[in-house]
C-alpha cells in the first residue's frame, strides 16, 4: 500500500543513476586530455576513491560525507544499493509516520542533489522560479557577487573557509536555501567555483568543447565571433543560459578591473581550469562575451513571496509574474513530495503556496470583473451621452422654445457640440502621436527584448524562428495600441463627465428663462431640424475619420513590425 | 508529537473532496466570503485560511478545495496526506457524484490509514429538492455505514454551510485533544483502527 506511492520513483532511480554514472565515465575519459586540470583535481580524487577521502572534505565529514559518499556508493554496487535503498525507504516511511519532523538519515540532497549532477538535473532540482533556467545556487552567487563584490579585491582571490563552503553546499543540496544574507565574498566565489567544478560534464559539453577550442584558435575576430555564436546555439538550453550568466558576470568583474584588480588574464588563469576549458578559449569568450550574449541582462532574483511577506502585488503584470513564480514553486514542491520527501515543513509550504496562488487568482478574477464593470459603465455613459445629445437637440429645445432670444440658444448649443467634437478629436489625435513617439523611441529595445525571449524558446536556426519573432513583435505592438486606446477611452470618459456637468448647469440656466416667454413653434422646429442634420453629418464624418485612423494605424503597425525585423536582421 | 502550533490560535486543516461540479468551490466561497458563484469553473486546487470563533475559542481554518476531475489525481495525494478532516461532497441531483463518494472515501483512508479520520458526508444543492436523484434514506444509509454524520447543504441559500465546517472543526479538535492525551498509546490505537477497517472490508 505504501510502496505503491513510491514505485515509480524506484523505477526512475536507476536510470538517473546510470545517467550520472555514464556522464562521470565520459568525463574521466575526457579529462585525460586536459593537462592543466591537474592542479585542480582534488575533486577528481574524491570520485576515484570515495573511501579514502582527501583532507579537504574530511574536515567536514559530519555534514558532507552523506551527500558526497552516497552517489559514489551507488555507482560502485548499484544493484545492492538499490535493494538497500528500498529497505531504507520503507524504514524511512515507517519512521516518518511516527516522527514526522525529525531529520532522517535520508535527505532530499541524497536523491535530488544540486551539486555533482548534470546542468539539466541541477537546474530542474533547484529552480529559479522567475523563468530563468539556471540552478538557484549559481543565481544566488552571481546576484550576491554582482551586488557586493564587483569593487572588492577579494573577488575570486581569497580562499573560502572550507567548512562554510560545505555547509552551503549541503543546504543547497537539500533545497533549503535563502542563505544569501549569510554569504561572504570568498564563500560566494568558492561556491560558484565548486558548483562548476563538480559538474560531471563541462558547461560547454564534452561533445562541443573541442569545436569551441578550435574556434578559439582562429585569428579573424568577426569570423570567430560568428563561429562561437553558432556553437553556443548548439548547446543544450540550460547549458547556454548558464554559460551566458557566468560570462556576463565575469565580464562585469573585469569591467571593474581597475578597482578590484582582477583583469581578464588573471580571471581566466584562475577559472579556466574550473570551467574545463583552455586559457585561450576562456580569454576568447571573455573578449566576445558582450556580443555573444547580446541583449541578455543579469537580473536579480526575487524569490516567490511567502505568507510572511507583507503584501501581494496590486499591479496586473506583477500579479501575473508572481503567479507564475508561485506555480513554478508549487510544482517543485509537488515533485519533491512525489519523490517521497514528505515533511511537515514541506506540507505547510505546500498549503501556503497554494493559498497565495488562490489569492492571486482571486485578484485577477476581481480585476477582470472590475474591467467588465468599467466597460459596462462606459457603454452606459455612452448611451447616456447619446440620449443627452439627442435630448439636448430635441426636448431641451422644447424647454428652450419659450426663450425669446433664439440666437442665444443657437450659440449655446453648437458651442457644446463643437466642444464635444473637438475635444474628442483632439483626444484621439493627441494620443496617437504620443504613442508613436514612445514606440519609435523603444524600437530597438522592443526588438532586442523580443529576440531575447524568442531565443529561449527556439534556436536561431529554427525555421519558425523569424515567424515567431514577427508574431511576438506584432503582439507587443498590438498590446501597446490597446493600451493607448484604453487611455483614450478613459480620457473620453472624464471628458463626458465634464460635458455632462456643463450641460446640466446650462440647462438650469436655460430653464430659468423658459418660464416667462413664448416663441413661434415653426421657428423652433426649423432650428431643431437644422441642428439634427448638422449633428448627423458631423457624426458621420467623425465615424469616417475614426475608421481612417484605424486603418492607418493598422498599416503603421505592419510597417513598424517590418522595420523592427529589419533592424534586427541587420 | 505536538501537532498544534506552539504559538497562535489552533489551526485545523479541512479538505473538500467530491466529483466535479458538485459545488465544493461554491461551498468554500460561500463560507469564506459569503458569495455565491453561479458560473462553473473547474478548480485545480485552491487554498484558503480564515479566522473563526469555534465555541468561544479563536481558531484558524485552512480549507483546501481540490479538483473533482481525475486529471489532478497525481497531486491530490500530497494534499490528502496533510488534511486533518474531510468534507466529502456530492450533489443530491446527481447520482453518479453520490456513487463516486465511495472512491473518495477509499482514497482518503488509503492515504491517511485511519478509519476514524474526521469526515462528513455532504449532500449539496438541497435547494434543488425537486430535482433530487439521490433519496435521503440512501444518503443516510451510507453515512451510517461509514459511521460519519450526513448533512444536506445549499451553497446557494447558505443553508447548513457554516454547520458543516464547524461540525468538522469540532471533530478535528476533539480528535486532536484525544490524540495528545494518548500520545503513548497511539501506536496501539492505530492498530485498533486498522483492525476495524479489516472487519468491514
Amino acid at each position: 500500500m505504501d510502496l505503491s506511492d513510491y514505485s515509480d520513483i524506484e523505477d526512475q532511480q536507476p536510470t538517473k543513476k546510470e545517467l550520472r554514472k555514464d556522464k562521470r565515465d565520459k568525463k574521466k575519459d575526457k579529462d585525460k586530455g586536459y593537462a592543466h586540470l591537474e592542479g585542480e583535481s582534488s575533486h577528481e580524487e574524491d570520485i576515484e576513491s570515495p573511501f579514502s577521502k582527501s583532507k579537504k572534505s574530511k574536515s567536514f565529514k559530519f555534514t558532507s560525507s552523506k551527500s558526497k559518499d552516497k552517489p559514489e556508493k551507488k555507482r560502485d554496487n548499484d544493484k545492492k544499493d538499490k535493494e538497500q535503498k528500498k529497505d531504507y525507504k520503507c524504514k524511512y516511511q515507517k519512521e516518518k509516520r511516527d516522527k514526522e519532523d525529525q531529520k532522517n538519515i535520508y535527505e532530499i540532497g541524497d536523491i535530488q542533489p544540486v551539486f555533482g549532477v548534470s546542468v539539466n538535473l541541477s537546474t530542474d532540482f533547484s529552480r529559479c522560479h522567475d523563468g530563468i533556467d539556471i540552478p538557484l545556487v549559481v543565481r544566488d552567487c552571481i546576484d550576491y557577487l554582482q551586488d557586493n563584490a564587483l569593487k572588492s579585491e577579494q573577488i575570486y582571490k581569497v580562499e573560502p573557509v572550507k567548512g562554510r563552503l560545505q555547509h552551503f553546499k549541503r543546504t543547497y543540496n537539500n533545497h533549503e536555501c535563502k542563505c544569501l544574507e549569510d554569504f561572504d565574498i570568498p564563500t560566494a566565489c568558492g561556491l560558484l567555483k565548486l558548483f562548476l567544478e563538480e559538474l560531471p560534464e563541462p558547461v560547454l559539453t564534452t561533445d562541443l568543447t573541442s569545436q569551441f577550442e578550435e574556434a578559439s584558435a582562429i585569428e579573424v575576430t568577426k569570423q570567430q565571433e560568428h563561429l562561437l555564436t553558432n556553437l553556443i546555439n548548439l548547446l543544450p538550453k540550460y547549458n547556454r543560459t548558464l554559460l551566458c550568466w557566468i560570462f556576463l558576470h565575469f565580464e562585469s568583474v573585469i569591467r571593474n578591473g581597475s578597482i578590484n584588480k582582477m583583469n581578464a588574464q588573471s580571471l581566466s588563469m584562475l577559472l579556466s581550469p574550473v570551467l574545463q576549458m583552455s586559457h585561450r578559449l576562456m580569454m576568447c569568450l571573455l573578449f566576445h562575451s558582450s556580443n555573444l550574449f547580446k541583449g541578455i541582462q543579469l537580473t536579480k532574483y526575487i524569490p516567490p513571496l511567502t505568507s510572511s511577506s507583507p503584501n501581494l502585488p496590486e499591479n496586473m503584470d506583477e500579479i501575473n509574474l508572481e503567479l507564475k513564480k508561485q506555480e513554478s514553486l508549487l510544482s517543485q514542491i509537488h515533485a519533491e513530495m512525489n519523490a517521497g520527501f514528505i515533511s511537515k515543513k514541506r506540507e505547510e509550504k505546500l498549503w501556503e503556496v497554494q493559498r497565495i496562488i488562490t489569492q492571486l487568482k482571486r485578484k485577477i478574477k476581481n480585476y477582470g470583473k472590475k474591467i467588465d464593470k468599467n466597460l459596462e459603465d462606459i457603454v452606459d455613459e455612452e448611451s447616456n451621452k447619446k440620449q443627452l445629445t439627442s435630448s439636448s437637440s430635441k426636448p431641451s429645445y422644447r424647454s428652450i422654445v419659450p426663450v425669446n432670444n433664439s440666437k442665444k440658444i443657437s450659440k449655446l448649443q453648437p458651442s457644446i457640440s463643437d466642444d464635444d467634437l473637438t475635444r474628442a478629436d483632439t483626444c484621439e489625435f493627441k494620443l496617437s502621436p504620443e504613442s508613436e513617439f514612445l514606440s519609435i523611441d523603444n524600437e530597438d529595445f522592443v526588438g532586442n527584448r523580443v529576440k531575447e525571449s524568442c531565443n529561449t524558446i527556439l534556436h536561431e536556426s529554427h525555421p519558425y524562428y523569424w515567424t515567431l519573432i514577427r508574431l511576438q513583435i506584432k503582439n507587443e505592438e498590438l498590446i501597446k495600441w490597446r493600451n493607448s486606446l484604453k487611455t483614450t477611452i478613459n480620457l473620453e470618459r472624464s471628458e463626458t463627465l465634464k460635458l455632462k456637468k456643463i450641460l446640466a448647469s446650462s440647462e438650469e440656466k436655460l430653464s430659468a428663462y423658459s418660464s416667462n416667454s413664448t416663441i413661434e413653434e415653426s421657428d423652433h422646429e426649423q432650428i431643431v431640424e437644422r441642428f439634427i442634420k448638422e449633428n448627423a453629418l458631423l457624426e458621420h464624418k467623425k465615424n469616417m475619420l475614426i475608421k481612417e485612423i484605424f486603418e492607418a494605424t493598422k498599416e503603421l503597425l505592419k510597417f513598424k513590425v517590418e522595420l523592427t525585423l529589419k533592424t534586427l536582421n541587420v | 508529537m505536538s501537532k498544534k502550533p506552539a504559538a497562535g490560535p489552533a489551526l485545523h486543516k479541512v479538505i473538500m473532496v467530491g466529483s466535479g461540479g458538485v459545488g465544493k468551490s461554491a461551498l468554500t466561497l460561500q463560507f469564506m466570503y459569503d458569495e455565491f458563484v453561479e458560473d462553473y469553473e473547474p478548480t485545480k486546487a485552491d487554498s484558503y485560511r480564515k479566522k473563526v470563533v469555534l465555541d468561544g475559542e479563536e481558531v484558524q481554518i485552512d480549507i483546501l478545495d481540490t479538483a473533482g476531475q481525475e486529471d489532478y489525481a497525481a497531486i491530490r495525494d500530497n494534499y490528502f496526506r496533510s488534511g486533518e478532516g474531510f468534507l466529502c461532497v456530492f450533489s443530491i441531483t446527481d447520482d453518479e457524484s453520490f456513487q463516486s463518494t465511495m472512491e473518495f472515501r477509499e482514497q482518503i483512508l488509503r492515504v491517511k490509514n485511519d478509519e476514524s479520520i474526521p469526515f462528513l458526508l455532504v449532500g449539496n444543492k438541497c435547494d434543488l429538492n425537486e430535482k433530487r436523484k439521490v433519496p435521503l434514506s440512501e444518503c443516510q444509509g451510507r453515512a451510517q455505514q461509514w459511521q460519519v454524520p450526513y448533512v444536506e447543504t445549499s451553497a446557494k441559500t447558505r443553508e447548513n454551510v457554516d454547520k458543516v465546517f464547524f461540525d468538522l472543526m469540532r471533530e478535528i479538535r476533539s480528535r486532536k485533544t484525544e490524540d495528545s492525551k494518548t500520545t503513548s498509546g497511539r501506536a496501539k490505537d492505530k492498530c485498533k483502527r486498522r483492525k476495524i477497517k479489516c472487519t468491514i472490508l
